[in-house]
């Protein structure tokens, strides 16, 4: 659809191409009586009223003799530039078909992207490995947040006292009585109800936080009335397993992660 | 012809479909990773070859277990 301006030019224009006019004016003028009556001017007053007046349709284009349609282009004497150092080898013999080398330089295309493409993704990947690793502790921190014990320095019955991370540490190489007595205590007539079992990995080695669950005092150890442990800053007593007994602390004292590697070390943390 | 024919295979296996393309690009970034990495690994130990530890670990080895 060619969009025709609407102008009296244009109409005018129209009616010399015969195929798609109708005519401005009736070509019978009507008759009133014995008069001749001019017909009826209609007001061009919109687009509507201007449409019916002119052409439809799409233009055409007519020739003959005395119509020249042809436009002769000035192109046979360009000369194309020579742009065979931008071509690759397999199309440079113009006589030569394209379709037989047409796969592999598009395998050789793909090749380049897909080169540059894994060596962007092993970029990427490094980068993002450098800022996730630079968040985690170094391997001196780590080092510095563990501690070795040589279980066999602690004699039978006694408690020794290390600093780990900065809060005492309590390693308790308990005897057969105190092990009993513990197993056998009623779960009952506890505070924080904790088996025996749940706070040993070994029976004879028990290792905890040597910090009250009060106020954060450090207990005596061997004291109190359960023969464990005793707060002296608000009397808490604790026993052999370094559950809370008697006193104002809520909680039992806290085991640390530890582990075994071999027989006669444990290491925390 | 061969290499032509190699070419249109990885094409039509590879290169064509887009999930295949990734894919191979992926696969392709860790055999590139592990080669890589070795190559560049050596070419440090080259660079600096008698100036690191494991170089130098035998002597500082044999020391420390004199110091004890």
């Amino acid at each position: 659809m060619i969009n025709v301006p609407k102008t009296s030019m244009m109409s005018a224009v129209s009616l010399i191409v015969p195929n798609v006019t109708k005519p401005v004016v009736k070509s019978v003028a009507p008759t009133v009586g014995k008069y001749l009556v001019p017909p009826a001017k209609k007001a061009t007053l919109t687009s509507y009223s201007m449409s019916l007046l002119t052409g439809k349709g799409a233009m055409r284009v007519t020739s003959g003799i005395a119509s020249t349609a042809q436009i002769r282009l000035a192109h046979t004497d360009l000369r194309v530039p020579d742009f065979s150092d931008y071509r690759r080898d397999a199309v440079k013999d113009s006589n030569k078909p394209t379709s037989e080398s047409a796969s592999s330089r598009r395998a050789f295309t793909y090749m380049v992207i897909g080169a540059g493409s894994v060596a962007t993704a092993y970029a990427a990947k490094n980068v993002v490995t450098m800022f996730v690793s630079s968040m985690s502790a170094s391997a001196d921190v780590l080092a510095l947040a563990k501690i070795e014990i040589k279980l066999a320095d602690i004699p039978e019955g006694k408690n020794a006292t290390f600093k780990w991370r900065g809060k005492p540490l309590f390693v308790r190489h308990r005897t057969a009585e105190e092990i009993a007595a513990e197993q056998a205590v009623d779960l009952s007539q506890l505070r924080d109800v904790q088996h025996d079992n749940d706070r040993v990995q070994k029976e004879e080695w028990l290792i905890l936080l040597g910090v009250c669950t009060h106020l954060g005092c450090v207990p005596i150890a061997n004291a109190g009335d359960y023969g464990g442990y005793y707060c002296p800053c608000h009397g808490s007593h604790y026993d052999a397993s370094g559950r809370i007994r008697k006193g104002p602390a809520p909680l039992n004292l806290e085991i640390p992660e530890y582990v075994f590697p071999d027989e006669d070390t444990v290491l925390v943390g | 012809m061969s290499l032509s024919s190699l070419a249109n295979t990885a094409y039509q296996k590879v290169f064509r479909k887009t999930s295949s393309f990734a894919f191979g690009i992926l696969l392709g970034a860790f055999v590139f990773e592990i080669g890589f990495d070795r190559v560049s690994n050596y070419a440090f130990d080259y660079i600096n070859r008698g100036k690191l530890y494991k170089d130098v670990k035998d002597k500082f080895a044999a020391g420390a277990s004199e110091e004890e």
